[in-house]
């Protein structure tokens, strides 16, 4: 090992750069293997200032933000291209359970719209009846200590519950609903006949969720809506018995039942919007 | 009724029922500036009570008056949670986050939206608490203890003016509660509320202690006042005497005993444990502590 | 700031080796030890200190993300003065839409016997020799053999053709063999 160290003066004058090239490139050429030459220059240089003053410190607090920040997810980077705020693609995209419900929903979205597009000739009631379902994963996402392992910490904060419980909620039913739109034009007739079920599915959903978990609500509301089809196919008296169903549910009366019913439920989970704010009762869970 | 008190906290014959169970039933305290202890086993109503101070529980009956604000109003809670630090008893993190992403996150929702501003403050908290080497490593690589700091950093946040920590010091070793009780008194003219079920988490940490049990407060004091309800009450000895309320072997192989001590026996100084095992009131017998 | 650069035991590799494992104080303290000498060596290169600045900074990050691929084979510092050099060309080159190479391992050099000399020399008959080179010609021997870079590389960093350099770098020799002679 090569026992020559540069002095003080040596360092000082390269500091300043005020050296030859041949002791400079001999300075350099050490500084890469000595640690000890490395601190007495950099004891020079703040000492003289040939940095400025507070440089080796701003440079830090540069590298300490671009080191800090956190990863971004894809469904952060996507929600950015869109133009949504960081706050919000966070809120949306914090748990893998809520990336895999956003992900989820998308594909079976795509899946449908697949379906109906080469599948037109087959029955659209097939459609109609699952479509609903899918914005649900977006309700079923919005708030709830199964779905957000940091829900009663997020209670306890300012930004309000139901700012969360709208972003989660739409991001998902949003996109579920910009597939499925133009996927339901390839069907004959019923185009749009599935959406304001859809609504009122996922309205009556979170007017359960003021008194219950999201995700089970989500889930009651669903299994309430897949039940309710073929139960009206098979209780219905008229004939042909599915033609007469379906034309019941999404005919013209059937979307100014299921307006009506939005409109209840949104109602009630306004003016029972209050118990977003609160953890569930547990009942017996007790400390 | 109107509280209205120089008080942090007024609670005013609270009561909080899940079905049968009354997990708080008939809470009467008020809290001030300083490091309060919460003190009792299991079950016994500590969380329920943090919790709606902390505004994510509503109680059945009774009033609550947190940082002057009435939680039972939307406004009022929203006034409190902007002043207010919590970290529940299990604390959910997000898996595949690091520590400082999961703060960085809890500071949104703490309505911290300027970035570069958000990020120095997520710094300076989990600086406090002595993690800035492992900020940047996933949750799941860091130790129970490390977690528990990780949960204590995100109530740091914004420097609360009231502090509510359900059971913050488990594990945590001893030079760790040490530090962190440097921590809580960094904060200065602040409230601090936090809830254990060991004594001498209170003996090191509180200015004063509510022992509470079965949703009622036994004790409110400060904790030497808790020992001293054992004064002479507190003996050892190298063997059992069968007339102690409770009798055990300490470290040091002799035996400890509380309750009415014969003539002659070597009267220790109680310790706040010691005043917390007489108020719980043990049968007459003599139980295994060790 | 804390200077706790001497406190830490913990050699350059093992701090690039807890650097790779997300280890933030690690970053931080390697930076104690390094920015200032990386960032009076690069000013040698650059008259902008704000690109010097930059430089340094994104050095750092690199040396963030990229720790894993340090074998520890060569000194750390060595391997530091490769990111930082090749960032430097990288900013200087931004006009010209072509690919950076992406080389943040062992330092490439084509170093032959008379580049070794140069290399260890400290005081001798050389380094008069090597003084008395015109400015370009010492540029381009600063940039090649004792940054390193390709003959591309060393192009863009001085602004000249990379044919130029290679000419300039001919001459130099000549010159310096001249000298030796």
């Amino acid at each position: 090992m090569n026992p020559w160290h540069a002095d003080t003066a040596l360092l000082d004058r390269y500091a300043h750069g005020s050296t030859d090239l041949a002791s400079a490139a001999s300075i350099e050429e050490h500084l890469l293997s000595c640690a000890e030459c490395r601190e007495r220059l950099a004891n020079t240089a703040d000492i003289d200032h040939v940095l400025p003053v507070g440089l080796i410190d701003a440079m830090w607090n540069e590298i300490a933000d671009v080191v800090d920040r956190p990863h971004e997810t894809l469904v952060e980077r996507i929600l950015h291209r869109v133009g949504v705020s960081e706050s919000a693609a966070r809120i949306v995209s914090a748990t893998p359970a809520l990336r895999l419900a956003w992900i989820g929903a998308v594909a079976i979205a795509a899946a449908f719209a697949v379906w109906a597009a080469y599948g037109s000739t087959h029955d659209p009631i097939v459609f109609l009846w699952f479509a609903p379902v899918v914005p649900l994963a977006g309700v079923a996402t919005a708030f709830g200590p199964s779905i957000d392992p940091l829900h009663e910490v997020a209670l306890a904060a300012p930004l309000p519950a139901t700012r969360i419980l709208a972003l989660r909620t739409s991001a998902v039913g949003v996109t579920a609903g910009l597939i499925l739109i133009p996927a339901s034009l390839a069907l004959p007739g019923f185009a749009a006949a599935w959406i304001m079920p859809a609504l009122a599915v996922c309205a009556l959903a979170l007017a359960l969720g003021t008194t219950m978990e999201a995700a089970r609500a989500a889930l009651v509301a669903g299994g309430l809506w897949v039940l309710a089809v073929p139960s009206w196919i098979w209780f219905s008296t008229a004939e042909p018995r599915r033609l007469a169903a379906q034309l019941a549910l999404f005919g013209p009366t059937g979307q100014i039942f299921w307006v009506a019913l939005t409109a209840i439920a949104l109602s009630v989970v306004y003016l029972r919007r209050e118990q977003f704010d609160f953890l569930a009762h547990q009942p017996g869970a007790a400390s | 009724m109107t509280v209205t008190s120089a008080h942090q906290v007024v609670v005013r014959d609270v009561h909080k029922h899940f079905g049968s169970t009354r997990a708080v039933d008939g809470v009467d305290l008020e809290l001030d500036l300083g490091i309060t202890g919460l003190l009792g086993p299991n079950g016994a109503g500590k969380t329920t009570l943090l919790r709606m101070l902390a505004t994510v529980l509503a109680p059945d009956r009774g009033e609550l008056r947190v940082l002057g604000s009435d939680p039972a109003t939307s406004a009022g809670r929203l006034e409190i949670r902007r002043r207010l630090g919590y970290l529940p008893q299990e604390p959910g993190y997000y898996k595949g986050f690091t520590a400082f992403a999961f703060v960085d996150y809890v500071a949104i929702l703490k309505e911290m939206s300027e970035r570069r501003a958000r990020h120095d403050e997520v710094r300076r908290v989990l600086t406090a608490v002595g993690l800035s080497d492992v900020m940047q490593k996933p949750i799941r690589a860091l130790s129970g203890g490390m977690r528990r700091r990780v949960g204590i950093a995100q109530a740091l946040l914004g420097d609360p003016d009231l502090l509510v920590l359900d059971e913050p010091t488990a594990g945590l070793d001893p030079e760790q509660r040490l530090r962190f009780r440097e921590l809580l008194t960094a904060r200065g003219d602040r409230t601090t509320l936090l809830s254990t079920h060991q004594t001498d988490d209170v003996a090191a940490l509180c200015q004063r202690v509510i022992a509470i049990n079965h949703g009622c407060v036994q004790f409110d004091g400060a904790p030497h006042d808790l020992a001293d309800l054992a004064r002479d009450r507190v003996w050892t000895a190298t063997e059992r005497d069968v007339h102690a309320e409770l009798a055990w072997v300490t470290g040091d192989g002799l035996v400890r005993h509380i309750g009415e001590p014969p003539v002659g026996s070597t009267i220790v100084p109680p310790t706040v444990e010691d005043g917390y095992l007489l108020l719980q009131g043990q049968p007459v017998g003599v139980t295994d502590v060790t | 700031m804390e200077r706790s650069r001497t406190a830490d035991p913990r050699t350059d590799a093992q701090l690039v080796s807890a650097v790779a494992d997300q280890d933030r104080e690690a970053l931080r303290i390697l930076y104690e030890r390094h920015a200032t000498w990386l960032a009076l060596r690069l000013r040698r290169r650059c008259a902008d200190p704000g690109m010097v600045a930059e430089v340094v900074q994104d050095t750092f990050v690199a040396v963030w993300k990229s720790a894993a691929k340090y074998r520890g084979d060569g000194e750390a510092a060595a391997w530091i003065w490769g990111i930082g050099i090749r960032r430097l060309v990288g900013h200087l080159r931004k006009r010209v839409p072509e690919p950076v190479p992406d080389g943040y391992g062992a330092v490439t050099t084509q170093q032959s016997a008379e580049d070794q000399v140069l290399l260890g020399v400290e005081h001798g008959e050389l380094s008069g020799a090597l003084n008395s080179l015109s400015p370009e010609l010492r540029a381009v021997v600063q940039a090649t053999v004792l940054d390193g870079l390709t003959t591309r590389e060393a192009g863009r960093l001085l602004g000249i053709p990379a044919g130029t350099v290679k000419t300039r770098m001919m001459r130099a020799r000549i010159e310096l063999r001249g000298a030796l002679a």
